[in-house]
C-alpha cells in the first residue's frame, strides 16, 4: 500500500461516469454533448468568481445560515444529493434538527424503489451486461439518449448484438446505437403493454407484429439485459410496471438467463448512502425516541429513532402542508443541498419559503434563500459517486480543477453541523 | 491514559483464567505492571468480572451492495415487543431487521463485546462501497477478503493454462488495490457458469465456456495466497452450499487443496448427507474428523438459530435454486462486473421444519466434535444463518449441555430420532469460548496484537460479570474498552475511538505493482470491464481520510 496507484478520472456529468482519458489527453475531444454544455456553463460561472468572492466571508454567511438553523423547528431537507459525502451531511444534519429528508422530484426512484421493496428483482451491472449479453431489449425513447448519450456506446463490446428498442425512438434515438454498432430494431409501442408482449413473445404466443422477431431473438440468445430508467419510462403506476417486468424476467430465468439493467440517476447515491445509515432509502423524518413508544415502521437510530413512509415523507407534501400563507407565523425552513450544476428548481423558490442553498448556482432572484455558493460533485473536490446501476462507486475527479476556493458542498455541511 | 482493571479475572484461552489478578490498559495497549514514573488515572475494581480480548468474527456480512440491498428488500422493521417486556433492557432487543443498519450493527456488536469484524465477500468491483459502508459503521475495525474465483479473466487465463506467476501476481493486484485482508472463493467458477444458464457444477466438471474446473481453480488461487504469504489462508466457499450429499464435494475440495492451508466459510452448510428419512442427514462427524486430524485447516460454523433472516450470498447458482422458499416471497439476485453475483433470500428457520432442525444440529456437531476451539471459530454466517446478536444464545448453547437439550426436545421428530447430539455432552468452558470468539480467529488471521491479553496487545477488552447463564452474561458486558478508552458502560454508549481498517501484508508486494502497470494487462481489463483497472482501485489515503487507520496483519511464516 506504499505506493500511490493511478487515478482514473471520470466525467461526473451523468451516472455513467464515462472515463475521460489519462492527463495529458484531449479531455474535452472525449466529452459528449451533455456534459459539454456543462463545462460551458461551467467556465461562465467560473468568470464570476469575483462576483462570488464579494459575498461577505464564508464564516459570517456560515453563522448567519447557523442562526437560522437555530430558530427552526419544522425543517425539510431536499436537493440534489449526489456524492456519498454530501448524502453523509445531509443525513447528519437531517438527524440533528429531526427534520424530513427526501430528495428533489424522487417520485420516479421511489416507484422503482417501493416495487423492488415489494418483489424485490433480478438485475445486472453494466460491464456483466456489456460482456455477456447476446440480446439488449431497451425502453424507453429518445429522452432516455438525451440524459445518456453514452449509454450504447458504454454497452458495445464492439460485436454486432440486436437491440430491441421499445418505446418511442426518434431515427436521433436510434443513431447512437447504431454507431455503437448494434444490430437495432426499433419498435414504436405503448410501454405500459410491454411486459405483457414480452411474455408472448417468450411462449411463442403471438403469431404476427414485433413480437415474432423478439421471440426468434430471445429463444437465441444465451444473455438478454432489458434495460430501463425509471424516470424515463413516463407511465403511470410505473411502480406496477416495474413489478410485471421483474415478473416477466423472474419466469425467463427459470429456463434461460436474463438480467434488467435499471439505470438511475446520480441521486441513487443518496439512496444508497441513506440505506446503510439508517436502514432506508430516503423519505424519512427523524424524531425522538422514547422506549414504550416505538411504533411500526420506526426504528431507532442514534440518539433519536427514523420514521420510513414513502408516501408521507416527500418534499412536495412537506409543501403541501405548508402553505405560503402561514410563513410568517411558523418557523419552518428549507435546506436545498445541491451537487449539481443545474439551477434551484422554480417550484422551491416560488413556494416562498426560507431556504438556505447550498448549491453551485446562484439562486435567481429571491431574497428569502441565503445562498452558500459550492462546488458541484466531482467538479475541483474528489467525490465518490455511484454508477447508475449502483455496482461500483467510484472517485469522481475532474480534470477542470476550477474555482478551488469555494467550499464543497460537504464541507458546507460539516461546517452547519460543527458547534 | 492508564487504567487498571483490579481482582480481575482474565480470559484469553491461553492464561490460567482461574486466577485473579490486575491488568492495565496503557495508552491504548495492555501491560501486566505500571510504567515506572506513572500513576493510574482510573482504576476500576472488578471482583467478579471476567475480562476477555474484544471478540473478533471472521465472518459476518456487514458491507457492501449485497447487504444494502438485503436492508432495502427488509426494510426496517418494529422493535416494540421486547421493549415493551423489558423497557429497561433495550440491549436485549431484537434487532430492527436481520440486517440493521452501520450504526446498529456497530452498537450491537460493541454490546456484546465485539472489537473487530470481517466482511468476507467483498466483490472487486464493491470493495470502495463495502469499505464505505464499514467505514460508516462505529465502534469497529473492520476488513473485508476480496471475492475471486469467477472472475471471467482469471478463468479465462487458467482455461489458457497462465503460468502461475501471472496469475499470482493478478491476485496481490487484487488484494492490494481493494483494501483486503484475505482471499475468499465462493463455489468457484459456479457463479460464472451460472451466468451461461449452467445449473450445477461440481468440483471437477468443465465451465461452460473455458475449460476449468472447480478444482483447478482452487488449485492455482491457494498457490497464489501461499505464494503471497498471506496470513490467512484461502477463504473457502465449497461448491453445492445447503444440498444433500454435499459431503462429497465438501471432502474432495479438502483433498484438491492437496495439504495446503485453507479455512472453509460456515461449514455447516457443507457437511450434509443424504441418508435419513427425508433424504438429508448429518454428515458433521466426517468433516469434524478431517479437521480434526489437520493442522492445516480451521472453519467457521455459520450456526443456524431459529427465527427470521435473509441469506446472503454471492453464490446466485445456489441461491436462485432456494428461490422457492424465500420468506417472505421475495428475492433479489444480481450479475455483477464480469467477476460474481449476488442472491438475497428472505428466510424464516424454523424449529418444525426438519431440515432447519437437523441444520440447527449440524452446527452444534461441528462445534461439539472438533477437539480443538482454536480450529473451529463461532458463527452465523451472519445473517445467513441468523443475526450475530444471537452469539450470547449460542454461546449459552456450547457451555450448557441441559440447555441444549431443552431446545433438542422441540426439534422435528424425526431429527430427535436421528440426530447424534444428545450423546456429544461436551461443554464449553469459558476458556475455550474464548478461544472459538477471540484468539482463534485472530490466530488464523495473523492479527498478532488482537484476541489475546498478552503485555502490548491492543487494549481493546470487554469485561463480563461472571453469571451461571452465558447468554445473560455475554448479552450485556459491564464494560468494553477500545485502544484503552471505555466505550460501552452497563448499557451506556461512550466516547469512540479511531476506526482502523486492516489489510493484508504480502510478501513481494511489489508483484501488485507489477501487475498493473503492464499495459498488456491494463489493456485485458478494459477489453473485459470497458474501463481501466484503476477505476475501482482504492487509495490509501482514502482509508486514510478522516482518522481512519491501516493495519496490516502479517506474513504466514511458511
Amino acid at each position: 500500500m506504499s505506493t500511490e496507484l493511478p487515478v482514473a478520472r471520470f466525467c461526473t456529468c451523468c451516472s455513467l461516469l464515462c472515463e475521460t482519458g489519462s492527463e495529458g489527453d484531449n479531455f474535452g475531444a472525449s466529452f459528449c454533448s451533455r456534459r459539454n454544455r456543462e463545462l460551458d456553463a461551467i467556465r461562465m460561472w467560473s468568470e464570476h468568481r469575483e462576483t462570488l468572492s464579494s459575498l461577505s466571508t464564508w464564516e459570517s454567511t456560515l453563522d448567519e445560515a447557523k442562526a437560522r438553523l437555530a430558530k427552526t423547528t419544522d425543517f425539510l431537507v431536499t436537493g440534489r444529493m449526489r456524492s456519498v459525502d454530501t448524502s453523509r451531511g445531509a443525513l447528519r444534519i437531517a438527524q440533528r434538527h429531526r427534520a424530513v429528508l427526501d430528495p428533489w422530484e424522487s417520485d420516479a426512484a421511489f416507484e422503482g424503489i417501493t416495487a423492488f421493496q415489494r418483489v424485490g428483482a433480478a438485475t445486472v451491472s453494466l460491464a456483466e451486461a456489456r460482456d455477456i449479453s447476446e440480446l439488449l431489449i431497451v425502453v424507453g425513447g429518445d429522452p432516455l439518449m438525451e440524459d445518456y448519450p453514452r449509454l450504447p456506446a458504454a454497452l458495445s463490446r464492439g460485436a454486432s448484438i440486436p437491440v430491441l428498442l421499445l418505446g418511442s425512438w426518434s431515427h436521433a434515438g436510434c443513431k447512437p446505437w447504431l454507431d455503437a454498432g448494434f444490430d437495432v430494431l426499433a419498435i414504436d409501442t405503448q410501454i405500459s403493454n410491454i411486459p405483457r408482449s414480452l411474455s408472448e413473445a417468450s411462449a411463442y404466443a403471438s403469431i404476427a407484429g414485433w413480437e415474432s422477431k423478439a421471440s426468434q431473438w430471445l429463444h437465441r440468445s444465451g444473455y438478454t439485459t432489458v434495460l430501463w430508467s425509471m424516470k424515463h419510462l413516463n407511465i403511470e403506476h410505473g411502480d406496477l410496471w416495474y413489478e410485471s417486468m421483474m415478473g416477466w424476467v423472474a419466469r425467463e430465468n427459470e429456463t434461460r438467463r436474463v438480467g434488467a439493467l435499471v439505470w438511475s440517476d446520480l441521486e441513487s447515491t443518496f439512496h444508497q448512502v441513506c440505506t446503510w445509515w439508517t436502514g432506508f432509502p430516503g423519505r424519512i423524518r427523524f424524531g425522538e425516541v422514547r422506549f414504550g413508544e416505538v411504533r411500526f415502521g420506526e426504528v431507532r437510530f442514534g440518539e433519536g429513532s427514523v420514521q420510513y413512509d414513502p408516501s408521507r415523507f416527500t418534499a412536495q407534501r412537506w409543501l403541501d402542508s405548508h402553505p405560503t400563507e402561514q410563513l410568517t407565523s411558523s418557523s419552518s425552513l428549507i435546506l436545498w443541498i445541491d451537487d449539481s450544476f443545474e439551477d434551484l428548481p422554480t417550484a422551491l423558490l416560488e413556494s416562498g419559503h426560507p431556504c438556505i442553498a447550498i448549491s453551485p448556482r446562484a439562486p435567481r432572484s429571491d431574497t428569502s434563500v441565503l445562498w452558500l455558493p459550492s462546488l458541484p460533485a466531482g467538479l475541483g473536490c474528489d467525490s465518490e459517486l455511484f454508477r447508475g446501476d449502483n455496482a461500483i462507486l467510484v472517485q469522481g475527479q475532474d480534470p477542470y480543477l476550477i474555482a478551488h476556493e469555494l467550499p464543497p458542498t460537504a464541507q458546507w455541511l460539516k461546517g452547519l453541523i460543527e458547534t | 491514559m492508564i487504567v487498571q482493571l483490579s481482582q480481575v479475572r482474565c480470559c484469553d484461552g491461553r492464561v490460567d483464567s482461574t486466577q485473579v489478578r490486575d491488568l492495565f490498559l496503557v495508552d491504548g495497549l495492555l501491560a501486566d505492571t505500571v510504567p515506572r514514573g506513572s500513576k493510574v488515572d482510573s482504576e476500576y475494581r472488578l471482583p467478579g468480572h471476567v475480562v476477555l480480548p474484544g471478540g473478533i468474527d471472521i465472518h459476518t456480512h456487514i458491507g457492501g451492495g449485497k447487504v444494502n440491498l438485503a436492508r432495502l428488500l427488509l426494510p426496517s422493521r418494529s422493535v416494540d415487543s421486547a421493549i415493551h417486556q423489558a423497557p429497561s433492557k433495550p440491549w436485549l432487543a431484537p434487532l430492527s431487521c436481520p440486517v440493521p443498519n452501520t450504526w446498529e450493527t456497530g452498537r450491537r456488536y460493541i454490546q456484546m463485546g465485539y472489537t473487530t469484524c470481517f466482511e468476507p465477500a467483498m466483490l472487486p468491483a464493491g470493495a470502495r462501497h463495502a469499505h464505505a459502508e464499514m467505514r460508516d459503521t462505529p465502534w469497529l475495525d473492520t476488513g473485508g477478503y476480496v471475492l475471486l474465483g469467477n472472475e471471467r479473466m482469471l478463468l479465462q487465463w487458467i482455461a489458457q493454462g497462465a503460468p502461475q506467476h501471472l496469475i499470482t501476481d493478478y491476485v496481490a493486484w487484487m488484494i492490494r488495490s481493494h483494501a483486503a485482508c484475505a482471499v475468499k472463493v465462493v463455489n468457484a467458477g459456479g457463479i460464472d457458469a451460472f451466468k451461461f444458464n449452467q445449473r450445477h457444477l461440481d468440483i471437477d466438471e468443465t465451465h461452460p465456456i473455458f475449460e476449468v474446473s472447480p478444482r483447478r481453480i482452487l488449485q492455482v488461487l491457494s498457490t497464489a495466497v501461499s505464494e503471497l504469504g498471506l496470513a490467512h489462508p484461502l477463504h473457502v466457499h465449497c461448491s453445492n452450499l445447503g444440498k444433500a450429499g454435499n459431503i462429497d464435494s465438501t471432502l474432495a475440495t479438502i483433498d484438491a487443496l492437496e495439504g495446503r492451508r485453507m479455512h472453509i466459510a460456515h461449514a455447516q452448510y457443507h457437511c450434509y448427507g443424504n441418508d435419513g428419512p427425508h433424504g438429508f442427514s448429518s454428515a458433521a462427524h466426517l468433516l469434524a474428523d478431517r479437521v480434526n486430524a489437520s493442522n492445516q485447516m480451521t472453519i467457521d460454523v455459520g450456526q443456524v438459530l431459529f427465527g427470521q433472516t435473509i441469506t446472503l450470498s454471492a453464490d446466485t447458482m445456489h441461491q436462485f435454486e432456494n428461490r422457492k422458499r424465500a420468506n417472505p416471497r421475495k428475492t433479489v439476485f444480481q450479475d455483477i462486473e464480469c467477476q460474481a453475483g449476488c442472491g438475497a433470500l428472505p428466510f424464516r428457520y424454523r424449529q418444525s421444519q426438519y431440515v432447519h432442525s437437523l441444520q440447527w444440529a449440524i452446527g452444534l456437531e461441528l462445534f461439539l466434535r472438533i477437539n480443538d476451539p482454536r480450529k473451529v471459530f463461532l458463527t452465523t454466517d451472519h445473517p445467513n444463518g441468523g443475526p450475530f446478536t444471537g452469539y450470547p444464545h449460542l454461546i449459552r448453547l456450547l457451555m450448557d449441555y441441559d440447555f441444549r437439550m431443552s431446545i433438542f426436545e422441540q426439534l422435528h421428530p424425526d431429527v430427535q430420532k436421528t440426530s447424534t447430539l444428545p450423546q456429544l455432552k461436551r461443554q464449553y468452558t469459558l476458556d475455550e469460548i474464548a478461544t472459538a470468539t477471540r484468539s482463534g480467529p485472530a490466530a488464523a488471521l495473523g492479527l498478532s496484537n488482537r484476541g489475546t491479553l498478552r503485555p502490548g496487545s491492543l487494549a481493546d477488552v470487554a469485561v463480563y460479570r461472571i453469571d451461571s447463564d452465558p447468554e445473560s452474561m455475554f448479552s450485556n458486558p459491564a464494560m468494553v474498552f477500545r485502544r484503552g478508552k471505555l466505550v460501552y458502560r452497563e448499557g451506556r454508549f461512550l466516547e469512540d475511538s479511531d476506526k482502523t481498517t486492516i489489510v493484508a501484508e504480502m510478501r513481494d508486494r511489489e508483484r501488485a505493482e507489477d501487475w498493473s502497470t503492464s499495459k498488456e494487462h491494463q489493456q485485458l481489463w478494459r477489453d473485459r470491464y470497458g474501463y481501466s483497472p484503476s477505476r475501482t482501485a482504492i487509495r490509501r489515503d482514502e482509508l486514510l481520510s478522516e482518522g481512519r487507520l491501516v493495519e496490516e496483519n502479517q506474513v504466514h511464516a511458511s
